[in-house]
C-alpha cells in the first residue's frame, strides 16, 4: 500500500491518506457502536450483582443431634426467567455447645458429594478418598480447605440456613 | 522465505494465498460509483448487526411458550445493553427489508443485472427470499399476542394451497395449530437453517460483485472509463452510509424502545391478526382474491409468478440495453410494482382486516379492549401483578375492580396522591381523559 504511494504533496496522495484515514475511523466507530453493547451483553452476567441470602428453613432442631443428619428440602429460586424449585443437601451437626453447623455436602476438592462414616466418625469423600471430621476439619486426603458451610440460626424451634462460606474463611 | 518476503508481510501471504481478500479491496470501481451503490454494502453491514446482536439474544431466550416471552422481559431487564441490543435487532430487520428493496430497485433501474452480472441478480432474489423468510420466523419469537397471530394468519394462508394446503400447513407449523412445536420450529429455522443458507449465498454474491466489478452508468459501457479506487475511497463511503443508518437504528430503539406487548393468548376472541407492516401488502392482496378459483390464484400462482419472474428476469430481458429512458416497459414494470405494493401496504395499515371479531366501535367491551392496551402500553405491570403477571412493587390488581368505583380509580391514576396521600405511585396525568376511562372500564373488569 505504501510501496505505490504517491510522492508526499502530491495532491492525490493526501486524498488517498484522507480515505484510509476516514476509512479507519468510521470502521473503528462502527465496530465500537456494535461491539460495546455487544460485549456488554455476553458479559452481563458477569455484571450481575450477587444474589442476596435468604433464609430458609432447614426443619425442626428435634430432627438434628450430635451425628450428622443429611437434611434434605426444597425452595424456591429464580434462574433467569424460571422460577424452579432447587433441591438441596446439607449436613447437619449439633455441637457440643448446642450450636448448629449446616456444611454443604460438596467436598471441597472436587466436588464430590461425600457421605458420613459413622463409624470412623468421619465424613469420607468417596473420589479421591478426602476426610473431614465433624467440625469440618480435613482430616486426610487431597481437600485443600474445611467444608464449606452456610450460616444457621434457630428461630421457634426450627433450624435456619443463611448466607454460603467456603470452608476455612 | 527471504528476507524481502518476510519485511512485506509474506509469512501470511505465502500461506493463505492472500490475493482474494487483497484483490477485493485493491480493485477498482467505475468513478461513477457513489452514494446509491453503498446499499449493497449497508445491507451487508446490517446482516452482520443482525447475527452479532441475534447471538447475544438467542444466548439469553427460550424457544418455549411457557418461557418465551419471560425470557424476552429478562433479555429487556436483566441483561446488560439487553433493550439496546434488542432494538436494533427489532428495528435493523425492518431496515434490512427497506434496504434490500431499494438495493434491488436500484440494480433494476440501472439494469445492473443484465449481462455479464445475471447470476449476481438471482443469487440476490435467493438472497431476499431469505430475508423475508428471516422476518417471518423471527416475528413469532417474543410469543406476543401480535407475533402469535401473525404466525396463526401467515402459516394459515399456507394453508390454502389447494390439494396439499393441510399437509403444507402441517410441515410448517409442525402440528395442527401454532404451539410449542411451532415455536421450537421456527427457532430453529431462524437462528440454525437460515444463517448456514444466508453465509455461502452472501460470500457468492460477493465473488460475484468482485468478478464483474461494478456495473458502470448505464450508457457509459463502451467508453474508456474513469476509474476509482474501492478501497479506501468507495469503501469509506459505504461505511459512511451504514453509520447513518446505525444511528437511525439506535434513535428509533432510543425513542420508541421494541413496542409493548401482551403475552400470546391463543384463546384470545377479541385480538385483531395483522402481519408486520413487510407482509401487509400480501396480506391486502389476498382480499381481493376470494372463492375457490380465485384464491388459489392469489395464494399460489401470483407470488409464485412473480418470485420466478424476477428469478428469471435476467434471461428474460437479454436486450444489452441499460438506459431507463430507452426501456420504458422496464420502467413501467418497476413502477407498476413499486405502486401496488406501496399502495397495498398502505390500504392493509387503514383497513382491520375483516372477518375478525373485533368489538364495535363505542361499545363497552371496546372501551375495556382499549383500556387494556392502555395498561400494557403504558407498562402498569412493571409495578402491579394481575392475575399472576407483572411485578409485586405496587398493590396487586388482580380483584381491583370490587374495591373501587371508576371514579376513585380515575383518580387514583390521574394523581395518585389526592386519593391517598402515602401512595408511592407515579402521577399518570398525561393519560387522555378517553384512555383514563377506558383503563378505569378495563380495572372494573377484575373482580
Amino acid at each position: 500500500m505504501t510501496s505505490n504511494a504517491p510522492a508526499a504533496g502530491d495532491p492525490s496522495g493526501n486524498r488517498r491518506t484522507f480515505f484510509t484515514r476516514l476509512f479507519y475511523g468510521l470502521a473503528g466507530l462502527l465496530g465500537a457502536l456494535v461491539g460495546v453493547p455487544v460485549l456488554g451483553g455476553v458479559l452481563s452476567p458477569a455484571f450481575r450483582p450477587a444474589e442476596k441470602a435468604q433464609w430458609i428453613a432447614v426443619g425442626p432442631i428435634s430432627r438434628f443431634g450430635a451425628e450428622p443428619t443429611l437434611a434434605h428440602h426444597v425452595h424456591p429460586s429464580d434462574e433467569g426467567w424460571v422460577n424452579v424449585t432447587a433441591e438441596m443437601l446439607v449436613w447437619v451437626v449439633k455441637t457440643p455447645q448446642g450450636e448448629f453447623r449446616i456444611f454443604d455436602n460438596h467436598c471441597t476438592h472436587l466436588g464430590c458429594p461425600y457421605h458420613w462414616d459413622p463409624s470412623a466418625q468421619r465424613f469420607a469423600c468417596p473420589c479421591h478418598n478426602g476426610m473431614f471430621d465433624a467440625t469440618g476439619k480435613v482430616v486426610g486426603g487431597p481437600p485443600p480447605r474445611p467444608l464449606d458451610y452456610y450460616e444457621s440460626k434457630v428461630e421457634a424451634g426450627t433450624l435456619y440456613m443463611g448466607p454460603f462460606h467456603r470452608g476455612g474463611a | 522465505m527471504t528476507q524481502a518476503q518476510q519485511s512485506n508481510g509474506g509469512w501470511l501471504r505465502e500461506r493463505l494465498g492472500g490475493g482474494l481478500f487483497g484483490g477485493f479491496l485493491n480493485r477498482t470501481v467505475p468513478d461513477e460509483t457513489g452514494l446509491p451503490h453503498t446499499l449493497g454494502s449497508a445491507t451487508l453491514f446490517l446482516l452482520v448487526v443482525q447475527v452479532v446482536t441475534g447471538v447475544v439474544l438467542a444466548m439469553n431466550y427460550s424457544p418455549a411458550p411457557e418461557h418465551a416471552y419471560d425470557s424476552v422481559s429478562y433479555i429487556m431487564t436483566q441483561v446488560i445493553f439487553g433493550p439496546g441490543l434488542r432494538g436494533l435487532h427489532h428495528w435493523g430487520s425492518s431496515a434490512l427489508v427497506i434496504l434490500v428493496g431499494l438495493h434491488m430497485l436500484r440494480v433494476f433501474i440501472w439494469g445492473s443485472y443484465k449481462v455479464p452480472r445475471e447470476v449476481t441478480w438471482m443469487v440476490g432474489v435467493a438472497l431476499l427470499l431469505l430475508i423475508m423468510a428471516f422476518a417471518f420466523t423471527g416475528y413469532l419469537l417474543p410469543w406476543t399476542q401480535r407475533s402469535y397471530w401473525a404466525t396463526v394468519v401467515g402459516t394459515k394462508i399456507v394453508g390454502t394451497v389447494p390439494l396439499l394446503g393441510n399437509w403444507l400447513l402441517q410441515v410448517v407449523r409442525g402440528e395442527a395449530d401454532v404451539g410449542p412445536v411451532t415455536l421450537v420450529r421456527f427457532y430453529a429455522i431462524h437462528v440454525l437453517l437460515l444463517p448456514a443458507l444466508l453465509v455461502p449465498l452472501v460470500i457468492f454474491h460477493l465473488y460475484l460483485v468482485y468478478r464483474h466489478s461494478i456495473a458502470p452508468a448505464p450508457g457509459n459501457e463502451s467508453t474508456a472509463r474513469k476509474t476509482k479506487r474501492f478501497y479506501p475511497d468507495q469503501l469509506a463511503e459505504d461505511l459512511g452510509v451504514s453509520l447513518v443508518i446505525l444511528l437511525i437504528l439506535f434513535g428509533l430503539t432510543w425513542i420508541w424502545g421494541v413496542p409493548t406487548e401482551v403475552r400470546a393468548d391463543p384463546s384470545s376472541t377479541t385480538y385483531v391478526p395483522r402481519p408486520e407492516w413487510y407482509f401487509l401488502f400480501f396480506f391486502q392482496l389476498l382480499k381481493y382474491f376470494e372463492g375457490p378459483f380465485w384464491e388459489p390464484v392469489g395464494v399460489v400462482l401470483l407470488p409464485l409468478a412473480v418470485i420466478l419472474l424476477l428469478f428469471v428476469l435476467p434471461l428474460l430481458d437479454r436486450r444489452p440495453e441499460r438506459r431507463p429512458r430507452r426501456r420504458p416497459y422496464a420502467m413501467t414494470a418497476a413502477g407498476v410494482g413499486v405502486v401496488a405494493i406501496a399502495g397495498l401496504t398502505y390500504l392493509g395499515g387503514v383497513q382491520a382486516p375483516p372477518g375478525t371479531r373485533l368489538a364495535p366501535a363505542g361499545s363497552s367491551q371496546a372501551l375495556v379492549d382499549r383500556g387494556h392496551e392502555v395498561f400494557v402500553t403504558n407498562k402498569c405491570e412493571g409495578c402491579h401483578v394481575v392475575k399472576g403477571e407483572g411485578t409485586d412493587f405496587g398493590p396487586e390488581l388482580t380483584h381491583v375492580g370490587a374495591r373501587y368505583t371508576a371514579d376513585k380509580l380515575m383518580a387514583l391514576i390521574h394523581n395518585p396522591t389526592s386519593v391517598n396521600p402515602q401512595a408511592g405511585m407515579p402521577a399518570f396525568d398525561k393519560l387522555s381523559d378517553a384512555d383514563l376511562k377506558a383503563l378505569a372500564a378495563y380495572l372494573l373488569t377484575l373482580k
